[in-house]
């Protein structure tokens, strides 16, 4: 028995061991940094089959080896995990040196709090990035006149179908609500879903048919509560629950993740798509030929031809980096890296994703499905940037979302629905612009 | 009467009995299938068998996606807590059980108490704990936490048992010259073997099946555990639906033969645990 | 001797006991007194007495989240637990290959929760689960719903798991209870002519009646404390229709960044559960004991 305990207590002190080990590299890891290796701790969340991995994670990589003097210790969260990753990393004021996410939306109590820092001075000092990034890329890390990140990922919302169901049940592509709405009964009586959509693409189309009647400054104005939501919120609110009650949407569409969403388009059970552009990656590419981009149908005859469409995600640094000067050349460098050029070519070329940035690209590389995209805003009478990836506070997108469902769902009526809307952005207005 | 009810009862039983077993053995053949599936199978013919045994899916978990890592954390992890609790259990139940002392009723109470609260409402107080400690997203810190979870239901069944064994074979062994150390290795440790072993499973299969703690604690890759690895595998191949379903076989498969290994001690054990506990 | 004895003591009891304190007291102190700040993980800490406990009062989403975590309560009750007993009644009764049919019985119980929710996702998916294909397979094409999202059905679909998951586990724990029942008993029942269903409730339920209790603070407990299967399945939507205490307290710590305010939800399942488990300790005072 006692050989037993011995031999327990040995396993014991190796398993201690090895724990310990963990510690002590992340340790002397920090140590060497001090010499002349500086160590950057990196969050993104470009992972595993999202389309931007085959770009980000070589982009990494790359960067690491081009720097002898920089050591890169990479962490992932795939898509929404990051998160909470980040929160939870914030909130032990561990935070990554260098991280990717979305703008203000997610990063406001971040940027309020101190914890990520103002890099205006940095981005007006380096002549690099002159001209490089889109008029109104920094919308979204421009906060009360400091700029918090560097762009790397456009959007835009885009109206895919696949034009072999259209033909084969005989039913016209509808450049109108009205028409849309006839499609949808033609697909639903031959036992077609006719949106291979989640609960996100349903909010979608609110929010385009709403920002089909609007500007820039009237989205604005609704955001930081100077004006209030009425007729149009209503009526875009009613298309999208007319919509869902139509059965316009696939069953248990409120659990489909995004990526789960094109499944259904891809196994030719839906011929209508609408979703945001970073899903462009991740299309078939077998069945392009039966894909066509098309212009997101009118509203109503007050309806202008409209595009959301802007900047996405962002690279940050956070402040206790930008706190050390090694470590925030280090961060800048890298931030310039992913916000860069070559990135942004990969973006339109590899993974068909939109940019943020000015960059020439060999429109033959281009996959078509994005050519179209890219054509279609083009066409487009405006391009206005969506709420949720860019106008709303922080506080307003946890409430948001769900209210959205409980409108889909029918728990509410569209009267209730911009009520509350009203209630949530005059409670918590966007304060960006102050 | 009772023959014709019991003629009458017969079949219900049988059908009760297999049709439980059914849809339990069904679901996990089920999700087997699946795995050799592609997406356009899956959604074609959601019960029909594969066209080829495309074993793709599990070469991609388990290589390109480091499954046999997460198994090997895992595995540290499940070990380490259970021979934890057993050194951390085994001596402060001995004293609870065989001494009489001020307080012995209280300490034994002190630990009880935690079988009553529910474990998982103790993550952010544990979360911050471990940050402050260096050891969150440590292997190491992940046993600590796993430890102290288990600690009371170890205690409860350690002195519950070791209240049983008979005095006198203590003092003979005292009065053979052996000290306290002696007689708690060589006396009460071996004879309480069955309910170390009761424990050693419980313990082992609640650390290697948590996963709202290590959600909390483990961010980075190389440290995740089984649970959070599969998790963590889903999020990221959210619409590969066979390779997800490779990944839950690959996660079922070394449990289930340690299990089929095992199952009269694992049964017995859970059952003599769960009844004290 | 004397000083031997407390020299031993202080070395069996100390080292556990103050591991003990710091990682598993000191927490539940934590928690409460953390419960008492408003907190977002990265502003100062702003101290709030009671107001977390008076919001969470009036809170409905809470109360929701409460009334989801009863019905798992009440699954325990009438699916879970049942559906154990017969299961371990018919093995105990020796049915052919009741050996094999306790293996795979048991299957669940060591299988996690998170591989277990994955393959539920399955079950139900609306497009090609098996439960919809099945129902279309069988000519009952109405049936099919999307079954985690259809308010009729969201919260049940979101539960079994949790209830397959532990079946096997009441079933052992009941199947061991069974075996201590003195086979006399049964026998006399038997010589008195009873059938098969006074002998279940009048012979072999009584003589459980300690084993059944245990079901139930187990059952009870794991209701208050799994819900990893809301967090993988549902994570508490759409719109908190399968919210349940521990999602809710998740999420409000987690993503919503009110460190104060889950610790008030955490305080408050550990207070119900520890008077669940008091009240039935009582109610069914085990007897002969």
């Amino acid at each position: 028995m006692k050989r037993m305990i011995q031999m327990l207590s040995g396993i014991l002190f190796f398993v201690v061991l090895i724990g310990c080990q963990g510690l002590n590299e992340s340790e002397t890891g920090e140590k060497e940094g001090s010499d002349d290796i500086v160590n950057l701790r990196v969050l993104h969340s470009f992972t595993g089959s999202q389309p931007q991995a085959p770009v980000m994670e070589p982009a990494f990589e790359e960067f690491d080896e081009e720097h002898g003097d920089i050591e890169l210790n990479i962490q992932t969260a795939a898509g929404n995990d990051i998160l909470e990753q980040l929160r939870t990393e914030m909130a032990a004021e561990d935070p990554p040196d260098v991280f990717t996410h979305w703008g203000m939306r997610r990063t406001e109590n971040y940027i309020k709090n101190g914890v990520i820092p103002d890099i205006s001075d940095m981005i007006e000092s380096d002549q690099d990035l002159d001209g490089l990034y889109m008029d109104g890329a920094f919308g979204p890390v421009t906060y009360q006149g400091g700029i918090y990140g560097l762009p790397f990922q456009g959007y835009s919302y885009y109206l895919m179908i696949n034009k072999d169901l259209f033909e084969e049940h005989g039913v016209d592509i509808p450049t109108n609500y009205e028409e849309l709405k006839k499609a949808v009964i033609q697909f639903t009586d031959v036992g077609l879903i006719p949106f291979a959509a989640n609960n996100h693409s349903a909010r979608y189309m609110l929010l385009t048919w709403f920002a089909q009647k609007q500007t820039t400054e009237d989205l604005r104005s609704y955001a930081t509560a100077e004006q209030e939501f009425g007729e149009d919120l209503l009526l875009a609110a009613e298309k999208a629950l007319e919509l869902a009650e139509l059965g316009a949407f696939p069953e248990g569409y409120m659990n489909l993740e995004t990526a789960q969403s094109l499944e259904i388009f891809h196994a030719e059970q839906a011929p209508m798509f609408y979703q945001h552009s970073w899903t462009v990656g991740s299309i078939d590419e077998e069945l392009l030929d039966s894909y066509e981009i098309i212009p997101f149908p009118l509203g109503d005859e007050q309806s202008e031809p409209t595009v959301l469409a802007g900047t996405g995600h962002f690279i940050y640094m956070s402040q206790r980096a930008y706190d050390d000067p090694d470590k925030r050349e280090a961060a800048w460098k890298l931030m310039k890296k992913i916000a860069g050029p070559d990135v942004a070519k990969g973006f339109v070329e590899d993974i068909a994703n939109n940019t943020a940035l000015n960059v020439e690209y060999d429109e033959e590389n281009v996959n078509p499905i994005l050519n179209q995209i890219l054509d279609d805003m083009d066409n487009a009478e405006k391009l206005l940037p969506s709420y949720e990836e860019e106008l709303f506070a922080s506080a307003v997108e946890g409430e948001y979302w769900p209210l959205t469902d409980a409108l889909l769902l029918g728990d509410i009526t569209p009267q209730e629905y911009v009520d509350q809307m009203n209630d949530i952005v005059s409670e918590h207005p966007n304060v960006q612009f102050e | 009467m009772g023959k014709v009810f019991s003629n009458f009862v017969s079949p219900l039983k049988y059908l009760f009995i297999w049709g439980y077993f059914s849809l339990t053995f069904g679901l996990f053949i089920w999700v087997l299938i699946t795995s050799f599936k592609s997406n356009r199978e899956i959604f074609s013919n959601p019960f029909g068998l594969p066209e080829s045994f495309n074993i793709d899916n599990y070469i991609f978990a388990l290589f390109d996606v480091n499954m046999v890592m997460y198994l090997l954390n895992s595995l540290i992890v499940a070990v380490a807590t259970v021979l934890l609790c057993f050194v951390l259990g085994s001596t402060v139940s001995y004293a609870l059980s065989r001494f009489e002392f001020k307080g012995n009723t209280f300490l034994y109470l002190l630990f009880i108490i935690g079988l009553t609260i529910p474990l998982q409402s103790l993550i952010y107080p544990m979360f911050f704990k471990m940050h402050t400690l260096g050891l969150r997203d440590t292997i190491f810190g992940i046993i600590i936490v796993y430890t102290a979870l288990n600690l009371p239901k170890t205690v409860f069944l350690l002195v519950g048992f070791m209240k049983g064994i008979p005095k006198e074979m203590e003092e003979a062994a005292i009065i053979d010259g052996c000290n306290y150390w002696n007689v708690f290795s060589k006396v009460v440790i071996p004879m309480s073997k069955p309910v170390l072993a009761t424990v050693g499973i419980l313990v082992f299969i609640a650390a290697w099946n948590e996963y709202i703690f290590a959600t909390v604690l483990i961010s980075s890759d190389v440290t995740k555990t089984l649970p959070l690895g599969l998790a963590s595998f889903q999020s990221s191949h959210l619409s590969e639906y066979g390779l997800i379903a490779a990944g839950v076989i690959i996660s079922i498969i070394p449990v289930l033969i340690a299990y089929i290994l095992f199952q009269e001690q694992i049964i017995k054990g859970m059952a003599s645990g769960a009844v004290k506990g | 001797m004397v000083r031997q004895r407390m020299l031993t003591l202080i070395c069996f009891i100390v080292p556990t006991l103050l591991f003990y304190i710091y990682f598993f007291l000191n927490p539940v102190i934590d928690t409460f007194y953390n419960s008492l700040f408003d907190w977002d993980g990265i502003s100062p800490k702003v101290f709030l007495f009671v107001d977390n406990y008076i919001e969470l009062f009036t809170d409905p989403i809470f109360y929701k989240s409460l009334l989801n975590t009863f019905y798992w309560v009440f699954l325990v009750l009438v699916v879970q637990i049942p559906i154990g007993f017969f299961l371990a009644y018919f093995i105990y009764q020796r049915v052919k290959g009741y050996k094999f049919l306790r293996t795979v019985y048991f299957i669940p119980v060591i299988t996690s929760s998170v591989a277990v929710s994955l393959a539920f996702s399955f079950i139900y998916e609306a497009q090609f689960g098996i439960l919809n294909s099945f129902l279309k397979l069988i000519g009952l094409d109405n049936l099919t719903t999307a079954w985690l999202q259809d308010s009729l059905t969201a919260m049940t679909a979101v539960s079994l798991p949790f209830v397959w998951n532990y079946i096997g586990l009441m079933m052992v724990i009941l199947y061991s209870g069974l075996q201590s029942v003195p086979n006399e008993l049964i026998e006399a029942a038997e010589m008195d002519g009873v059938n098969a269903l006074q002998k279940i409730v009048y012979v072999i339920l009584p003589s459980l009646r300690n084993v059944l209790v245990i079901c139930l603070v187990l059952g009870i407990s794991y209701a208050f404390k799994q819900f990893d299967y809301v967090l993988l399945l549902t994570n508490g939507g759409p719109v908190h229709l399968t919210e349940v205490t521990g999602t809710y307290m998740y999420k409000q710590g987690f993503s919503e960044t009110r460190y104060g305010y889950g610790n008030a939800i955490a305080i408050t399942m550990m207070f119900i559960v520890i008077v669940f488990t008091m009240v039935i300790n009582r109610m069914l005072q085990p007897k002969d004991i």
